[in-house]
């Protein structure tokens, strides 16, 4: 699933195992998000969206018309 | 002073690691004890190297601040469980029911170490069964 996790990341400085710590998972998992290999639960996703201030939809796109 | 694993540095690829590598080392033990005709020896460097991975599995999450596993690595579990039972069940199904057919007919004779296999595949599928209807009743 297309996301911009990592530029949304970037903007803010901070590294993966910062982001990781934060939304309670490892920096491998946010390594494979942002690398687009791991689509996260609800509940991940919400969290991401909580934590950089945005709708779930800023953050992830699902590309359902590329179906 | 109260001082967390966490704090010393144990991350999720360390925990991977040493548990690995407890897994190998009991294994090779194991193997080892057999081929030198020294199976108590063996079994017992199994047992300790197993027990001690198992005691860190389910240990050390309880006692450290870091996160050694989350969702991806259940997401993952699940898809090898699923993909697991599916070629385990495919195989059994596609196989087995031909094998009772070519047996009866005096056609092939079923070995008693494959009659061993066709009773594991079959507790494990009513094992499985077992499992799902737990699962139901708890979701």
């Amino acid at each position: 699933m297309d996301n911009q996790v990592t530029k949304r990341r970037e903007e803010r400085e901070l590294s993966q195992g910062e982001l990781a710590e934060a939304v309670g998972v490892t920096r491998q998992t946010i390594n494979s998000i942002e690398r687009e290999r791991y689509d996260p639960s609800l509940e991940l996703a919400f969290k991401l969206a909580a934590y950089f201030d945005c709708r779930v939809d800023d953050l992830f796109d699902p590309d359902l018309d590329g179906e | 002073m109260n001082t967390t694993l966490g704090s010393v540095g144990i991350d999720k690829r360390a925990y991977e690691r040493i548990t690995w590598i407890l897994v190998a080392f009991g294994c090779l033990g194991l193997w080892l004890g057999m081929y030198l005709d020294a199976q108590l020896v063996g079994t017992i460097t199994y047992l300790v190297a197993v027990w001690t991975m198992m005691g860190i599995v389910f240990g050390l999450p309880r006692v450290t601040e870091t996160k050694l596993s989350d969702e991806r690595d259940e997401a993952y579990h699940n898809r090898a469980s699923g993909l697991m039972f599916s070629i385990t069940a495919i195989v059994t199904i596609s196989v087995v029911p031909a094998l009772y057919v070519l047996d009866a007919g005096g056609y092939f004779t079923i070995t008693s170490t494959m009659w061993g296999g066709i009773y594991v595949l079959s507790a494990l599928a009513l094992l499985y069964g077992l499992c799902y209807g737990i699962v139901l009743w708890r979701n």
